[in-house]
């Protein structure tokens, strides 16, 4: 008795090591899935911890239905910094599935601290912006820039 | 070959064992049962640390993902404060309304309608407007 049982857990422990390589897959798949449900979690704390900043961060992505309000506020701008803006041309750059970029071309004439005024308020948007290219010269009586301006938007669905 | 349970009547043990007259048979079976469970727990348990040891994920791994993680917090963070500080800004340049006397000392020097005007300025005039 004491040897068949001994044979039956040799057996065993034999038929385990024989399965050892399907062991070891299974051991490598769930090490993996512990480690997935870890950066989840850590994932999630992550989220639950910076909600207002991404929603901060969120309202500074133009959105399709900001484009309109973009343009007044820039509009505005002109009208309160006393210069003559104009929008000359605003096309859609393609970034990446989610994300795109505006870019505006933007003309502003007026007086040289008018200008340059309207051009830091350019830069400072309540948006995610980039100036791609700045030109200032002057005109005859006053100067006048042209502001490429890269404004990140997501893309329309 | 058939086991009794009484006095004297136990078999020899095959292979020329010695006799086990001495030994109860109920207890042989207790016996090898115990062995077999010892040998069955102990490779069990011995699988079972070896699966601990795959299941544990490395130190240095789980610390990564944490590092990973808290950088992208600062950086969600960082970009929070600078969207809102921009926009704090934002708000105070477009409502500063600048004076003209700011405005000429603001013109560049190598313009040519800027020297006579920072004259006038030093020699106490108020600045008249600038023509657009």
């Amino acid at each position: 008795m004491l040897l068949a049982s001994v044979t039956v857990c040799v057996v065993f422990f034999y038929k385990l090591e024989t399965q050892k390589d399907a062991y070891e897959t299974m051991r490598m798949e769930e090490s993996e899935r512990v480690a997935r449900i870890a950066s989840l979690t850590s994932l999630l704390e992550t989220l639950d911890a910076t909600n207002s900043e991404r929603e901060t961060i969120a309202e500074h992505v133009l959105t399709e239905d900001g484009v309109v309000d973009l343009l007044a506020l820039i509009e505005t701008l002109g009208r309160e910094q006393d210069v003559l803006l104009s929008t000359e041309t605003l096309t859609i750059a393609p970034i990446n599935a989610r994300f795109e970029e505006l870019v505006a071309t933007i003309s502003v004439e007026g007086r040289y601290e008018s200008v340059m005024r309207t051009f830091e308020l350019l830069t400072l948007l309540p948006y995610e912006t980039r100036i791609q290219s700045a030109n200032l010269q002057q005109t005859t009586n006053n100067w006048r820039g042209v502001f490429d301006i890269r404004i990140l938007k997501f893309k329309s669905i | 070959m058939k086991w009794s349970l009484k006095k004297g009547k136990h078999p020899r043990l095959p292979f020329g064992g010695a006799s086990r007259a001495s030994i109860h048979p109920v207890r042989d079976w207790l016996v090898g049962l115990s062995v077999a469970m010892l040998v069955f727990l102990g490779g069990a348990a011995a699988i079972a640390y070896d699966f601990r040891i795959q299941f544990v994920l490395p130190p240095e791994a789980t610390e990564s993902t944490a590092v990973t993680m808290k950088y992208s917090e600062r950086d969600v963070r960082h970009y929070a404060e600078r969207f809102e500080a921009r926009d704090v800004e934002f708000a105070k340049l477009r409502g500063v309304v600048v004076p003209r006397a700011d405005i000429v000392s603001e013109v560049p020097e190598n313009t040519e309608e800027s020297q006579p005007l920072a004259d006038q300025e030093a020699d106490g005039y108020t600045t008249p407007t600038l023509s657009p």
